[in-house]
């Protein structure tokens, strides 16, 4: 009877031993720092739920410090690239950036994460208060901080300005909603409640599904029988899949145009033929601009043929962490109130076209293009609509 | 109207499709397999893989099964075997099973989105409006699936020694019954069917690592409210669940469908209680 919790108690210390080993190990396997090198912190998705976008957000930060360090790098130093896992999970991007601010003493953070993660990360970079915090993904918009700049797609930047033009290209006022039931789909709602009316539009259904939603029969018979001419799927790819299989393996997509904001290549190659006719709106469609092009070509001269294909969510990184750079160099400092200062005056050319922070809302202004998905799964752009304000997202 | 009846018996059809599996190895062993999602999610890479073989997707109905039931067969002497008759235990233990095999297909088959293309693309018109012709068979399927397995259960040697190791395991044990490979048998073929439901679901949506958490959530409601592994149980639950949460979603809203389920789940818990 005694034995048993004695027994339990050597196996915990065995244990608690063990994994300090693997730790000591662990830690000393990480190679140690040039002296010279600025170090640099990035969070990426790269298990868990967003794991699919993962290895395109790390490579996406590992092509910017690589451009970075083949010209010279930052003030005379090369940058020190240090990604940690949010494993699409709060608590471990907040013990992540602890980790990156705290331990690592990185000069700036990153993070290409769920906004969930960034709130969980936002009190550990207001607790350390020395860096920069760059939020680097599509997102519900207006989250403001004086520490953090925002670059990504945001329901003002994707949605108003495909409604007026899908109205006069393709004829037809009538709009349908389908998304997630939280507050990215919630907030990109009340932006279409808003712009569609100003157009003259009607948005005739608007409709919540649960995260995973695996049938979609219920809204598809609604759609029948309300007949819209477009129906926005503000959904997580995996339901945005499921969705476009099945309302073509009825028959709708013949009647009723489809557009999603949230769907890169792997989630269009998962819809197969399902996927012909989709219209995205985003800020980056491999091989579809010139500037895409000879970002491809470099990325996969950089990176091997191997490297993860990239999209236009992974890519704000790449971007972000260029416009720090630059603002670094127009500051001559890598300190915080200086780059904050020095930030909005600087843009550049990258693979989606101009990009440039706003100084009052903090949020980047970039191009947006709406493709459209052929039968092979390859967008064509129909339109560009040029950098795409976000409008007032905070005030500074 | 049609078209709604259909579209019922469909979603009615896909939960009891989805959850027969976890009712069966729930039902003899006492086992609450959490990984069972995990399963099915394998069923679905089965139907990829025989995708990507140049297989028709069909195939997939025989090969998913088999495949997922031999990935039981391995697991079940270094896994299952400890966690008979353990319900806590069991729930703890599967569930560190699910993170495992989600992070192994996630290593095998990268954490992308995986197409299965419907095996049709027919559609039926029902009055004005069209209704996938792979749902309707997802009504048959169902109804073949349960006439199957309460067949075994209760028309063939193998079903009555099942049951008999379900009602008191010590005495069939007696009467020389081997315990052990009951409990591997129906641990296969209960996986087999999660398997089989994978290849199923698979077209409809896609495969992907993460995908079992959204099946396990309703399979296992609909196990609860069936009672222990009880198949006509479990087929009433799917019923009255399945039912609920698409008419709701017709009329109001697929997240009030969820709330709906959730709530009919705890009224018919509490009912059978009582009752």
């Amino acid at each position: 009877m005694f034995k048993l919790p004695e027994r339990r108690f050597r196996l915990g210390g065995l244990m608690l031993a063990l994994s300090m080993a693997v730790a000591i190990v662990i830690g000393s396997a990480v190679p140690s720092s040039a002296a010279d090198a600025i170090k640099i912190g990035a969070l990426v998705q790269l298990s868990g739920g967003a794991a699919f976008l993962g290895p395109s957000e790390e490579a996406a930060y590992r092509m910017a410090v690589a451009e970075i360090n083949k010209s010279g790098g930052v003030l005379g130093k090369k940058l020190e690239l240090l990604i940690a896992d949010t494993a699409t999970d709060p608590a471990t991007a907040n013990a992540g950036a602890k980790r990156l601010l705290n331990q690592d003493h990185v000069s700036v953070l990153f993070a290409s994460s769920t906004s969930a993660s960034r709130e969980a990360v936002l009190p550990v970079v207001r607790q350390n208060g020395r860096t920069l915090f760059f939020y680097d993904a599509i997102y519900e918009g207006h989250a403001c901080d004086p520490s953090m700049f925002v670059m990504g797609e945001v329901p003002e930047t994707q949605i108003a300005p495909i409604v007026p033009y899908l109205q006069k290209s393709m004829g037809g006022k009538s709009w349908y909603f389908v998304g997630n039931d939280y507050n990215w789909p919630q907030n990109t709602a009340a932006i279409a409640e808003k712009v569609i009316p100003e157009h003259g539009g009607k948005l005739v259904g608007t409709k919540f599904v649960p995260i995973g939603t695996a049938d979609f029969s219920s809204i598809l018979q609604d759609i029948a029988s309300v007949k819209p001419n477009f129906v926005l799927l503000i959904m997580l790819p995996s339901d945005v899949v499921a969705f476009m299989k099945q309302f073509h393996n009825q028959g709708l997509d013949q009647s009723v145009t489809a557009i999603a904001t949230l769907v890169e290549q792997s989630a269009i190659a998962a819809m197969g033929p399902a996927a012909k006719g989709l219209l995205i709106p985003a800020g980056y469609f491999a091989d579809a601009t010139q500037s895409a092009k000879t970002f491809e070509a470099a990325y996969k001269a950089e990176l091997g043929g191997n490297a993860p294909a990239q999209n236009f969510i992974a890519l704000n990184g790449y971007d972000a962490l260029h416009l720090w750079v630059l603002a670094v160099q127009k500051a001559g400092s890598v300190d915080k109130d200086a780059v904050t200062k020095a930030l909005p005056e600087v843009a550049r050319d990258g693979p989606r076209g101009k990009v440039a922070y706003s100084a009052t809302t903090r949020h980047a202004t970039f191009p947006i293009y709406l493709a459209r998905i052929d039968e092979q799964g390859h967008p064509t752009i129909i339109e560009s609509f040029g950098p795409v304000d976000p409008g007032p997202q905070c005030k500074f | 109207m049609v078209l709604g009846i259909l579209n019922v018996l469909s979603a009615v059809s896909l939960l009891f499709i989805a959850a027969v599996g976890l009712a069966v190895i729930f039902g003899v062993m006492g086992v609450v397999n959490l990984a069972h999602g995990e399963f099915i999610m394998l069923g679905a890479y089965a139907s990829v893989i025989v995708v990507k073989l140049g297989l028709p997707v069909s195939v997939s109905l025989i090969v998913a099964p088999l495949a997922v039931g031999m990935i039981a067969l391995l697991l079940e002497p270094i896994f299952f075997r400890y966690l008979y008759g353990r319900v806590m235990e069991s729930i703890l233990a599967t569930w560190g099973l699910s993170i495992v095999l989600r992070q192994a297909a996630q290593l095998i088959f990268g954490a992308g989105y995986q197409s299965v293309p419907y095996p049709t693309d027919a559609t039926i018109t029902v009055l004005t409006t069209q209704i996938s012709f792979y749902r309707v068979l997802a009504i048959f399927l169902a109804l073949v699936i349960g006439l199957g397995v309460l067949w075994i259960e209760k028309r063939t040697n193998l079903g009555t020694t099942a049951r008999a190791v379900m009602s008191n395991a010590g005495l069939a044990s007696t009467l020389g019954v081997n315990i052990g490979r009951i409990y591997a048998g129906t641990l296969v073929f209960g996986a087999a069917l999660a398997g089989l439901a994978g290849a199923f679901l698979a077209p409809l949506t896609s495969a992907y690592p993460s995908m079992g958490l959204s099946f396990l959530t309703n399979s296992f409601f609909a196990v609860l409210v069936g009672g222990l592994g009880s198949l006509p149980g479990l087929a009433f639950a799917s019923g009255m669940l399945g039912s609920t949460q698409q008419i709701v979603a017709i009329f109001i809203d697929p997240v009030w469908g969820s709330v709906a389920l959730v709530i009919v789940a705890l009224i018919l818990v509490r009912w059978r209680g009582t009752a």
